[in-house]
């Protein structure tokens, strides 16, 4: 019996050991940096240059984390809760910075560690105020994205390209034609309401004057946006199943040759999707700003990217650092944009050449991520995104003023902590 | 019960005055046998209270605090304020409602076309096996896939409805195709069941029935439903349960949309997404406490029917 009792604390204690299995063990003396990250298609071309240029300074390796977003944070924050130390390096998703450096799960980066995106010199406002929290930089900015307007100009001829929503849901009436744009009850439709609350003029969240926040939504701007929403859930212009599409719906979508699609929100690997796809129809793209709300204030398009962040429990920090510094280098910044089509962080690469060729939009890009719309930044952040989700979804069923109270309300109690989601 | 019966002591000399230093013997024989059972049976009966006792008791004591791992500064104990929270906000009761929507429906179809089968299977005259294992197959199948593929089933560009909006975009065609996916995938364990109540229902009241010229319907009805009375309670006690902390089919085909979220769907996304482990507990513990209702409900009703069955005899 003591022989059995022996082989069963043997097996319950070699399990966890095996599952965690290649952790942060240095091999051989070479540091191993474990970077969790969604699979990016540059993924493996930015690990192996970075690892060429350590010189067995490190070994970056990349852990694959699910393509949806939601999963990626789900499994992170279940690891980072447990202080997984096996977690050197982390590939956040921007609105997880404030959530991640609250909750001490990244630690904050020193004055000078970082080389490349240090400061609001070297990188686009938009993506350095969305590393920062509580007056520290806990993300070093990677890569950034934005959404576009997208049209096809044989169907739009020689019409102005719409500004505002209005004027693109008018449009779109009067050429039948429907707007691409995401609907389904997810992250998709926070990044929405957030860039018309944004574009018109109010935010979700403001400083509560004591170091916190408070939900701000001023009525009119927000009853706006929620009217917009509204009208293209309500408008003949709509996706076929808005309630359901997400991204590559739309792009799938808008990319079919009898798709009655004239029009598409999205980020800009669309762009270099097509290409790939059929050369030919890309010559029929065309994109212009992100649209308005009002039409006398520019646009807040969304934001989105990854900011790096460093593990709190790694046992690697010097290392992950020196992966970060790397990686953020002009060489592998440029390798991100144009294998990846998603722009550089950096403001010398905001006129690059060698990405201008495949994003030719670069630069309306830029002047987008310098006035982009940052989502807002809490700790609570995930909970606001699913209280967004919940009074929201589907956007048919919107009644901008008795909405506005609902959501608000609702907000308020998620911002605590307070709120059954 | 063994340890008093089989300790009459060899020789069998009953001499009167002996009798209490006797029975005093047999209780010291019991007590060391119950010891001995006691020993037996307790590492099983520790390892139970450790991984089901332990994890409802540390849920019911975090359900008491404020605990969001993401604010650990403002953990504090706040009493039933949690359970507060849930009862008094809509979210929950039309997640109530949602679950017990689908829970009533599917089990309701499931037992008809659960016992259709059960029929079947039972009164195979060749075939027996395939026709058993055909039955069985959607019921091997991982629920997640299960729901993947009435999702993609049901969606227009690589499902068998081209040119119908998606039924997922609306709220009965969520709920219909929620259950639907619910049906395909545990009809055959309802059936299994029953099929193992069918099996006891003894032949000769069926040919009894028959000779007094009883149609196939009346014997259904009349023999063979009363006496497997008992299997379908515990078929409908079994699936009731299940039914009711169904999360994966929802979570795959609609996330919660349409107002299709379940009990279980709000306690992932509070412990899960949002890692608010004090306001998740409760959750837990009141799906708990709905579960131990309707397995009471259930018990009780399952009881009293036992005894009238015996009654009859």
């Amino acid at each position: 019996m003591r022989a059995r009792t022996a082989l069963v604390t043997a097996v319950l204690s070699v399990l966890p050991l095996a599952a965690c299995g290649g952790g942060s063990d240095e091999a051989g003396g070479v540091p191993t940096v474990n970077w969790y990250i969604g699979n990016e298609g540059w993924l493996d071309q930015v690990i192996e240059d970075c690892n060429a240029k350590a010189n067995g300074a490190y070994q970056l390796v990349a852990e694959s984390l699910p393509t949806n977003p939601d999963q990626q944070r789900e499994q992170l924050v279940r690891r980072l809760a447990a202080r997984d130390d096996s977690i050197d390096l982390i590939g956040m998703d921007v609105v997880w910075t404030s959530e991640f450096g609250q909750a001490g799960w990244v630690t904050p980066f020193e004055d000078g560690e970082l080389k490349n995106v240090g400061s609001d010199d070297q990188v686009l406002q938009g993506p350095f105020d969305s590393a920062q929290y509580d007056g520290k930089q806990y993300g070093a900015p990677l890569n950034s994205n934005t959404r576009l307007l997208w049209y096809r100009k044989s169907v739009l001829g020689d019409r102005p390209v719409p500004a505002t929503w209005d004027q693109l849901l008018d449009t779109a009436d009067q050429l039948d034609t429907r707007i691409q744009q995401t609907g389904k009850r997810a992250e998709s439709l926070m990044v929405f309401f957030n860039a018309l609350v944004e574009s018109a003029g109010t935010s979700i969240v403001e400083p509560d004057g004591e170091g916190g926040t408070e939900i701000a939504l001023a009525e009119e701007e927000t009853v706006k946006a929620l009217s917009i929403m509204q009208r293209l859930a309500e408008s003949s212009a709509a996706p076929v199943a808005l309630s359901n599409s997400g991204e590559d719906d739309n792009r799938l979508a808008f990319q079919a040759a009898d798709s009655g699609s004239a029009f598409m929100i999205n980020w800009p690997y669309v762009y270099p999707s097509v290409l790939e796809a059929d050369p030919e129809l890309a010559k029929d793209y065309g994109w212009a700003p992100y649209p308005r709300v009002d039409p006398s204030r520019p646009a807040a398009a969304p934001l989105g990217g990854y900011n790096l962040g460093i593990g709190a429990y790694t046992n690697n920090r010097a290392a992950a650092l020196a992966a970060i510094n790397c990686l953020t280098e002009p060489e592998q910044q440029r390798t991100i944009a144009t294998v990846g089509g998603q722009p550089s962080v950096l403001r010398s690469l905001a006129e690059d050449p060698a990405i201008q060729e495949v994003l030719p939009f670069l630069p309306l890009m830029t002047e987008q991520l310098e006035t982009a719309a940052p989502r807002p930044v809490t700790p609570s952040y995930n909970d606001l995104s699913l209280a967004v989700r919940q009074v929201l979804h589907p956007m048919r069923d919107i009644e901008p003023e008795s909405s506005y109270e609902a959501l608000r309300d609702l907000l308020v109690r998620a911002l605590n902590s307070q709120a059954v989601l | 019960m063994s340890a008093t019966t089989e300790t009459t002591p060899t020789g069998g000399e009953r001499i009167a005055g002996d009798a209490p230093g006797k029975n005093r013997k047999i209780t010291d024989r019991a007590q060391a046998e119950r010891r001995l059972g006691i020993k037996l049976a307790a590492p099983a009966a520790i390892l139970m209270l450790l991984v089901t006792a332990y994890p409802i008791g540390y849920a019911l004591y975090l359900s008491l605090f404020r605990y969001d791992l993401r604010v650990p500064s403002e953990n504090a104990f706040i009493g039933l304020d949690n359970y507060i929270l849930v009862l008094s906000s809509g979210v929950w009761w039309t997640a109530v409602l949602a679950t017990t929507i689908i829970t009533v429906v599917s089990v309701v179809i499931e037992l008809i076309i659960g016992l259709g089968f059960a029929l079947v299977m039972h009164r195979a005259v060749f075939g027996r096996r395939t026709v058993r294992t055909s039955i069985l197959i959607p019921y091997g199948i991982i629920t997640v896939i299960a729901a993947f593929a009435f999702r993609f089933a049901v969606s227009p560009d690589t499902g068998f409805l081209p040119g119908t909006p998606n039924p997922l975009g609306s709220q009965l065609g969520s709920f219909a195709t929620i259950i639907l996916t619910e049906v395909w995938k545990t009809t055959p364990f309802m059936s299994l069941l029953l099929l193992a109540g069918l099996a006891t229902v003894p032949e000769e009241l069926q040919e009894a029935a028959k000779v007094d010229g009883a149609s196939a319907w009346q014997r259904l009805w009349k023999v063979t439903l009363p006496n497997m009375k008992a299997a379908i309670l515990v078929a409908l006690l079994f699936r009731t349960l299940d039914a009711f902390r169904i999360f994966d089919t929802v979570f795959v085909q609609t996330a919660g949309a349409n107002d299709t979220q379940t009990l279980s769907g709000l306690g992932y996304n509070a412990l899960i997404s949002r890692v608010n482990l004090g306001l998740g507990s409760a959750i837990s513990i009141l799906l708990f406490l709905f579960i131990i209702a309707i397995a009471f409900l259930f018990v009780k009703g399952f009881n009293t029917n036992l005894g009238t069955v015996k009654g009859e005899k």
